[in-house]
């Protein structure tokens, strides 16, 4: 939580759901943990608007409850959620998320439009509010989202903050471990945070089963059914469970983003083909991921049978990858072969193609079979489908190596040779060097390449005192410390006093520059979290300085035919402030990337 | 020559054996002197060696606690003779700095002369050009001489990316390009005469994995020498250090654990911004990092 973060949620609230529930959004965000006459108190409203503005604040979870059992009032306290405010911000990539996988007819976009309105609906309600045909395409569209876990089913507890859910599991714990003797009080609480932490842990799993949501076709509306015992995936045969409850999963819509970026990454690194092959194997792996950040289990493994035989048949791996060198090395492939063997062994040719290193031999394997590849491209339909599939395999195997190969940036990494190669991700490692970049892109960006120069040679070398610096970077003295300064005001670099005496003269102390990740990256998000907060506030400044036309947009009969009410000159004013308010909400989705990359995976 | 035929006949047959037997400025200690001029009495070479040192032919020098004596050349011993007292101490103290050179305020304090005799006698040695004054990168205030055949050391140039004593970037910019766009020639497969016949058409070019032959530092090493781009002598370190900056710089990556060189996919040689940067263009337009 964050000043700049409460600052756009408010903003965003006050756009969408009017002053009244940003007052109370704000009260809450202000003073934390407040009952209704509190907030009464503290926002100067009448207790029944508050009343009336928190349903729909509960309702999406933008503000938590918390009942305490043993207090003697039965007064609900609320806390106001950042984070789930925060996510109104992505609904917008959401909608077109689930529009790029699903058809607008499937039914799906229409759920998840619906979802962001209302927060959480109940399957059964939803459904009954539809004509029989719909319901029947909506019914198949719910179950295709929980499935892909774009949906979640909501517990009661997740209405909860979570630090009362954790408090109670705890106490309730600590109460069954009796008093002894023997156990030191200090011991009984260890030991009931280790068993809260697992339970607790556990309840914020509820939603990772593959059925979560989801019942036998054949079984009818039965919810205690609902846990399937079936962890081989769910099967066509199951479809949604009416008495659920569903709303959005932000979470696993992280991990798909999580993906996009780093496909995006991939392409750039090393190729299109390359990274299509890396959505795929990203693609295997998805049902099992569940969330970015808070991840305790266990690495997950593919193999390359596995990426195989869901990879999609347009991917040319073959002709993709070529496996050219650069005009003087290559006349034919045995002799860039011995060349190349040359080069490794010394000077000895004969001694190279005899004794193949692995290496080597593996190079050659993969050119002569990529070679067969292009020259009989023709005859290969009448080849056997099962040697096809080998090449392909060969050829897949030859594009994870690729991905593999970079220590630098590992996308994956080879665990074992089940199934022709087993992979897995190291997502952690991974995305701190995704944030890396993204943040040197940033730094260079915005104070040049020199200064991430600078930048780079620190986080290579920890702490480096300016001469240091100086040779490193093959830099005049006197270049650098501005560059470096300039950097210390942004927070990317801190700067450590190292006294030589006891006088702590200046002239004999030695200055060392160090760059704090976690601290560089969290100032550089609060400026991001502003800049969004000046994108939204200027486009609310941009409607409000042309009112008349404003008001005249929300009238009924305005929307439902703007091309006729308004005369042209209204239209080009309508156009312009549209014009500048898709620069800007474009501009916060960009923004919000980088609070996504330095936050949320 | 007169220098030579103010010495009575021994000590000139002592001074050109010192001079002929043994390379130009080897050391001789007391035994060897004995055993080369044949003279076993101490205090008869004694004598010849104080007349040699009078006319400046031969200096004493001491090593640990044992004396010993080199042969000056002629030329040398006429120009300090030539010289005032004062010039030709302070000549002495330079001339022992060696490739190092001394700092005024050195020679200041070692002769214990006052100021304007030690300028005086510098510029007067100046002017001969026997001594000249040099620019140290370390101490770039300092008046530093040395003598004037002699070439200023690493040290004090700073070595090959200093050129005037002053960090030559435009140099080194030109060389990081030079190293860089080598690396990616060979760090990115092109389509070899055969692909563009048959008109095959690659949606990527890439190396294999295992692909082992990325340039080593030695072999780029050696293009930046046979390209004669510079006069200057590169060491195997300078290049590394110019490779190191271009790690830095987000625009070649080792592997092979840092046994060769690989370019980044999509860096680019100059440092203008590249399409992918300019993304985040207007990022910083509103927020506090302004």
């Amino acid at each position: 939580m964050s000043q700049h973060e409460e600052e756009l949620v408010v903003l965003l609230l006050r756009d969408i759901y009017g002053d009244i529930v940003a007052t109370v959004v704000d009260t809450l965000l202000k003073y934390g943990r407040l009952t209704l006459q509190l907030i009464s108190r503290y926002s100067k409203l009448p207790l029944a608007t508050i009343q009336r503005v928190l349903v729909p604040l509960v309702q999406n979870r933008f503000v938590l409850y918390w009942v305490d059992e043993n207090a003697s009032s039965d007064n609900a306290t609320y806390v106001a959620s950042t984070r789930n405010m925060y996510n109104i911000v992505r609904s917008g990539m959401f909608v077109s998320f689930v529009l790029d996988r699903f058809p607008d007819t499937s039914g799906a976009p229409d759920i998840v439009k619906n979802l962001l309105l209302y927060g959480h609906i109940r399957a059964s309600d939803y459904l009954a509010a539809q004509s029989a045909s719909q319901a029947a395409v909506s019914k198949n569209a719910i179950t295709l989202l929980l499935q892909r876990k774009l949906l979640t089913t909501l517990r009661r507890h997740e209405f909860n903050p979570q630090s009362d859910l954790y408090m109670r599991i705890f106490n309730r714990r600590l109460a069954a471990i009796p008093r002894s003797k023997a156990v030191s009080e200090a011991k009984r609480e260890v030991q009931a945070h280790a068993e809260a932490t697992e339970e607790f842990n556990v309840l914020k799993r509820v939603h990772d089963d593959i059925n979560d949501g989801l019942v036998a076709a054949a079984n009818g509306n039965g919810s205690s059914s609902k846990r399937g015992h079936s962890l081989t995936g769910s099967s066509p045969s199951k479809t949604v469970d009416e008495s659920a409850v569903l709303a959005l999963n932000h979470d696993k819509f992280a991990v798909l983003m999580r993906a996009q970026i780093l496909v995006h990454l991939a392409s750039q690194r090393i190729g299109k083909v390359t990274a299509a092959v890396y959505g795929q194997v990203l693609d295997c792996m998805e049902p099992k991921l569940f969330r970015c950040v808070d991840n305790t289990d266990k690495a997950i493994t593919i193999t390359s049978l596995e990426v195989l035989r869901s990879l999609n048949a347009n991917i040319k791996l073959a002709s993709a990858i070529a496996v050219r060198s650069s005009k003087k090395r290559s006349k034919s492939a045995s002799s860039r072969v011995s060349k190349r063997q040359k080069r490794r062994h010394g000077t000895d040719d004969s001694a190279g193609e005899s004794d193949d290193s692995m290496g080597s031999s593996n190079i050659s394997d993969v050119e002569s079979s990529h070679r067969d590849d292009d020259n009989e491209e023709g005859d290969e339909a009448d080849s056997d489908d099962k040697c096809a599939n080998n090449t392909r395999m060969e050829h897949l195997n030859f594009h994870l190596a690729l991905l593999s190969c970079n220590q630098n940036l590992p996308f994956i990494k080879k665990v074992g040779n089940r199934g022709g190669g087993e992979w897995t991700i190291d997502f952690d490692t991974l995305t701190a060097r995704v944030r890396e970049l993204e943040y040197d892109k940033l730094i260079t960006q915005k104070q040049g390449a020199i200064a991430c120069r600078l930048l780079r040679i620190i986080r290579d070398n920890g702490r480096v005192d300016e001469k240091q610096l100086a040779r490193i970077a093959l830099l005049p003295p006197k270049d650098i410390r501005s560059q470096l300064t300039a950097l210390h005001e942004i927070g990317c670099l801190d700067l450590q006093e190292v006294p030589r005496g006891t006088d702590r003269a200046p002239s004999r102390t030695y200055y060392l520059w160090y760059h704090k990740p976690k601290c560089a990256y969290a100032l550089m998000t609060q400026a991001v979290l502003k800049t969004m907060v000046r994108c939204y506030a200027r486009v609310i400044e941009e409607r409000g300085r042309r009112p008349s036309i404003m008001t005249k947009l929300l009238r009924e009969d305005v929307r439902l035919d703007e091309v006729n009410m308004l005369t042209p000159a209204e239209r080009e004013e309508v156009r312009r402030v549209r014009g500048v308010e898709e620069r800007f909400i474009a501009h916060m989705a960009k923004l919000d990337k980088l609070v996504l990359i330095f936050r949320d995976i | 020559m007169h220098l030579l035929e103010n010495l009575s006949q021994p000590a000139q047959a002592m001074y050109n054996k010192m001079m002929n037997s043994m390379p130009e400025g080897h050391i001789y200690s007391q035994i060897e002197l004995t055993e080369l001029v044949g003279i076993s009495d101490p205090l008869r070479l004694m004598g010849l060696i104080q007349e040699t040192m009078n006319m400046g032919l031969v200096k004493m020098l001491q090593q640990g606690d044992e004396l010993c004596y080199q042969a000056i050349k002629k030329e040398d011993a006429e120009k300090i003779q030539a010289m005032t007292k004062d010039e030709a101490m302070v000549y002495s103290y330079i001339e022992s700095s060696g490739t190092e050179g001394i700092w005024t305020k050195t020679i200041k304090a070692k002769t214990n002369l006052h100021q304007s005799v030690v300028q005086r006698c510098l510029k007067s040695l100046e002017s001969k050009r026997y001594i000249k004054n040099i620019k140290s990168v370390k101490y770039p205030t300092r008046k530093i001489y040395m003598l004037a055949s002699l070439q200023p050391s690493i040290d004090v140039t700073g070595g090959p990316w200093f050129t005037d004593s002053e960090l030559d970037t435009e140099f080194i910019s030109s060389l990081l390009s030079i190293v860089f766009r080598y690396v990616m020639s060979e760090s990115i497969p092109t389509e070899d005469d055969k692909a563009l016949k048959e008109e095959i058409v690659y949606d990527q070019l890439s190396y294999p994995a295992n692909y082992s032959a990325y340039p080593t530092i030695t072999q780029i090493h050696e293009f930046v020498h046979t390209s004669g781009i510079t006069t200057v002598e590169l060491a195997q370190s300078d290049i590394k250090a110019l490779l190191d900056v271009l790690i830095y710089d987000g625009k070649i990556e080792t592997i092979d654990h840092g046994m060769t060189y690989r370019a980044i996919l999509g860096a680019t040689a100059d440092d203008e911004t590249s399409a992918e940067a300019s993304e985040y263009d207007s990022i910083w337009s509103y927020g506090p990092f302004l």
